[in-house]
């Protein structure tokens, strides 16, 4: 895909996908969707395990979506999309891990159990 | 300094959608944010279960595996109305317009089907800090989805009437920046709260 340079629209200066891009896009999260699915009704891996896989299936899908249906490159004419999605994602990592490690840190320096709260 | 008033300037000037649609990105990055915090306030509270029920209890995997579905078919036959863009041929688009509408409807259907059930059997936002959690994250992407639906009605009825137009274009390119982030916001409240609650 990346041989080819985006088409950005005369009108609304985005880029578009083609139906191939949309197709693969489609089948891809659907796939993934499945997996994750199988893999949480079936019970096929460790808590742990299960945990970690379930949250790495997201975040691919997140990136596929963001390819073939958001349709965000690096490509120069749409830099400060990327910029920005970049901004916002520090944002989010900022407020959900600082939110977990300062939350778990409470539970245990207070002696509370989360889990019978 | 060229003294002739520019009297034609409003008529000859292009309509230029990129910084609406710039603009809109921003707003959809602030969405992000936004539903960043309630992901967090989930991540702490979804143990807290003041002796109620916790998501394993409650939650159906293949309801929400439809719903996801749904949801996902939708984000794909949008693309199939923005790809008609430049056929010239608005019914198509207002034809997969429609589609995703439906698709969206039926979403959010079954979605308030779930909430009624769950509120009939007792189990509300006032039951314990994880369901409010529960309800505050799930019904704000839910809220999202209704008013990207309301908009939908409004963007067939501008293209059936305007055609299609560096406007409409433009409107119709937010709608599908607004949709398809809305289907990545469910594919993580489908893993994070859905399931990971069923592990």
């Amino acid at each position: 895909m990346a041989k080819h340079e985006p088409e950005f629209d005369v009108d609304t200066g985005a880029t578009y996908g083609t139906h191939k891009s949309y197709a693969t896009g489609f089948i891809l999260s659907i796939i993934l969707t499945l997996t994750s699915f199988y893999l949480v009704s079936t019970g096929a891996f460790s808590t742990l395990h299960l945990y970690i896989a379930v949250g790495v299936l997201a975040l691919i899908q997140l990136f596929v979506q963001l390819v073939f249906f958001l349709h965000l490159s690096t490509h120069s004419k749409a830099s400060w999309n990327l910029l920005s999605f970049l901004f916002a994602l520090l944002m989010v990592l900022i407020f959900v891990l600082g939110t977990l490690w300062i939350m778990y840190n409470l539970y245990v320096n207070m002696g509370m159990n989360a889990m019978s709260m | 300094m060229s003294a002739t008033p520019m009297v034609n300037d409003h008529h000859t000037h292009h309509f230029d959608g990129s910084k609406n649609v710039f603009g809109f990105w921003i707003y959809i990055m602030t969405d992000c944010i936004l539903f960043a915090t309630l992901f967090a306030v989930y991540a702490v509270l979804h143990s807290h279960t003041y002796g109620g029920p916790h998501g394993k209890d409650l939650f159906s995997l293949p309801f929400v595996l439809t719903e996801t579905m749904i949801l996902l078919t939708s984000s794909f036959t949008y693309g199939l109305a923005m790809l008609a863009r430049n056929t010239g041929n608005k019914n198509i688009i207002i034809g997969w317009l429609w589609f995703t509408f439906f698709l969206g409807l039926s979403f959010i259907s079954m979605e308030i089907y779930e909430f009624h059930a769950m509120y009939v059997e007792g189990n509300t936002w006032a039951t314990s800090a994880f369901l409010s959690s529960f309800f505050t994250l799930v019904s704000t992407h839910g809220l999202h989805v209704s008013m990207g639906l309301i908009w939908m009605l409004t963007l067939i009825y501008q293209i059936n009437k305007h055609g299609i137009t560096p406007v409409t274009k433009t409107k119709l390119t937010c709608l599908g920046l607004f949709w398809h982030f809305l289907d990545i916001v469910w594919i993580f409240v489908f893993s994070v709260v859905y399931l990971m609650g069923a592990i």
